[in-house]
């Protein structure tokens, strides 16, 4: 499921750059002033929040994003969205729920050619999620099978949670219709500070993703669709 | 935008991911591996009743479960018997707050003789990890002998040195014989 889903991403991305150089070859006659580039809010949904909501039982989510442009290469970004993760191991059953909210900057580096707007970028984000986690099930981990064993069903949910994390982005977004751009993008996290349920753990922080118990680092991917509302030139 | 800032600034970008990769200490969790926490076992050491300071072992050491057909398991590697036991790390039952052994010896000064012990404890689970699930440890220990049982005990006394049975390390229960 995993690997359709990157199958899905490359598609994306691929599609992006045909796309780029399609745009590339209409060039337009030289023009000794400078291009005036446009400005405005882009706003969209994160599909692949959606596509592992349709593929992954144990996922539900949602997802926004949006980009302001500031200046020529700069867009103040972020990211909010609603997540919840039902997992089930050997000795543990839990569910995460929460929403989380990620903002920060986006720097392209792509050159673009006149009127062509799309970004090749990396971003920096801080992100915010504000969780419950419920303990439905455990059971003990023994180094002997002398004694039965038992499982221990509890439906203890502690709620109020928060975590907070940093966050780099590189991806691609690109104009494939007027305002309408297509966004890939893979993630880098690092967690800051997190508040852990008495007796369990963040086993999973909506927007961060799976956390692993040796380190604070989280990894994560989007792709989606974005609407530019046009506000000005310049 | 002029190509050497072009590539400095990949150049950057690519240091911080790297930077945040490395600090990672990625490794596979999703597996229970033996050096992790497990349910603690309580450790009992057999001391002389005459000069109560010296451990003495005991003979042919066998202890079971009331109830059960096989026997505990005395160490780490499994054994269920021992033939000079001084100290014996024994499990306690996860589901109740009462986990009553038989304590078996075969020496000649006793013969073949079968005490009963009580232990007694609250419980409480801590976490461990998402691969092992949680381990148990034990609170409030309390041990004595069944007086009725039998007419001739091996077994004079019991003290709880250590209450609390969340670690190998500690002695929880000194049996004076």
């Amino acid at each position: 499921m995993k690997c359709m889903l990157r199958y899905f991403t490359s598609l994306l991305i691929l599609s992006g750059v045909c796309l780029c150089s399609a745009q590339q070859e209409a060039e337009k006659p030289i023009d000794s002033l400078r291009t005036q580039k446009k400005y405005g809010l882009r706003v969209g949904i994160d599909a692949a929040s959606l596509a592992r909501t349709v593929l992954d039982d144990r996922f539900t989510g949602f997802q926004i994003m949006g980009d302001y442009r500031f200046t020529d290469d700069i867009y103040f970004a972020a990211e909010l969205g609603n997540e919840t993760f039902d997992e089930s191991y050997e000795r543990v059953d839990f569910e995460t729920s929460g929403s989380f909210l990620k903002g920060g900057i986006d720097y392209n580096f792509y050159d673009n050619w006149l009127e062509m707007d799309n970004m090749i970028y990396a971003g920096a984000r801080i992100g915010y999620a504000n969780m419950s986690q419920t303990l439905k099930r455990y059971s003990y981990n023994t180094d002997n099978t002398y004694l039965p064993s038992r499982n221990v069903f509890t439906n203890q949910e502690t709620t109020g949670l928060s975590a907070v994390w940093f966050e780099l982005q590189a991806g691609i977004k690109v104009e494939v219709l007027n305002n309408l751009y297509l966004v890939a993008n893979v993630q880098l996290r690092r967690m800051i500070t997190e508040t852990i349920p008495d007796g369990f753990d963040n086993l999973y922080v909506p927007g961060f993703g799976r956390t692993y118990d040796n380190g604070n680092v989280g990894s994560g991917y989007s792709y989606g669709i974005l609407y530019r509302i046009p506000l000005y030139k310049k | 935008m002029l190509p050497v800032s072009f590539l400095m600034k990949k150049k950057f970008f690519f240091a911080l991911f790297i930077l945040l990769l490395a600090s990672s200490g990625c490794e596979r969790d999703d597996l229970c591996t033996p050096d992790q926490e497990t349910s603690s076992r309580m450790v009992v050491v057999f001391k002389d009743l005459l000069s109560p300071d010296t451990v003495k072992p005991v003979e042919n050491l066998r202890v079971r479960v009331l109830g059960a057909s096989e026997f505990a398991p005395l160490d780490f590697e499994g054994s269920t018997s021992l033939e000079m036991a001084d100290t014996v790390y024994i499990p306690l039952r996860n589901f109740d707050d009462l986990t009553i052994y038989d304590f078996e010896t075969d020496n000649e000064e006793d013969g073949f003789n079968i005490d009963r012990l009580n232990f007694s404890y609250t419980r409480e689970d801590e976490f461990v990890s998402r691969a092992c699930g949680f381990k148990i440890n034990y609170n409030d220990l309390g041990a004595s002998r069944q007086e009725e049982f039998p007419d001739q005990p091996w077994i004079f006394n019991i003290e709880v040195l250590d209450s609390t049975v969340n670690n190998r390390n500690e002695v929880h229960v000194e049996i004076f014989h």
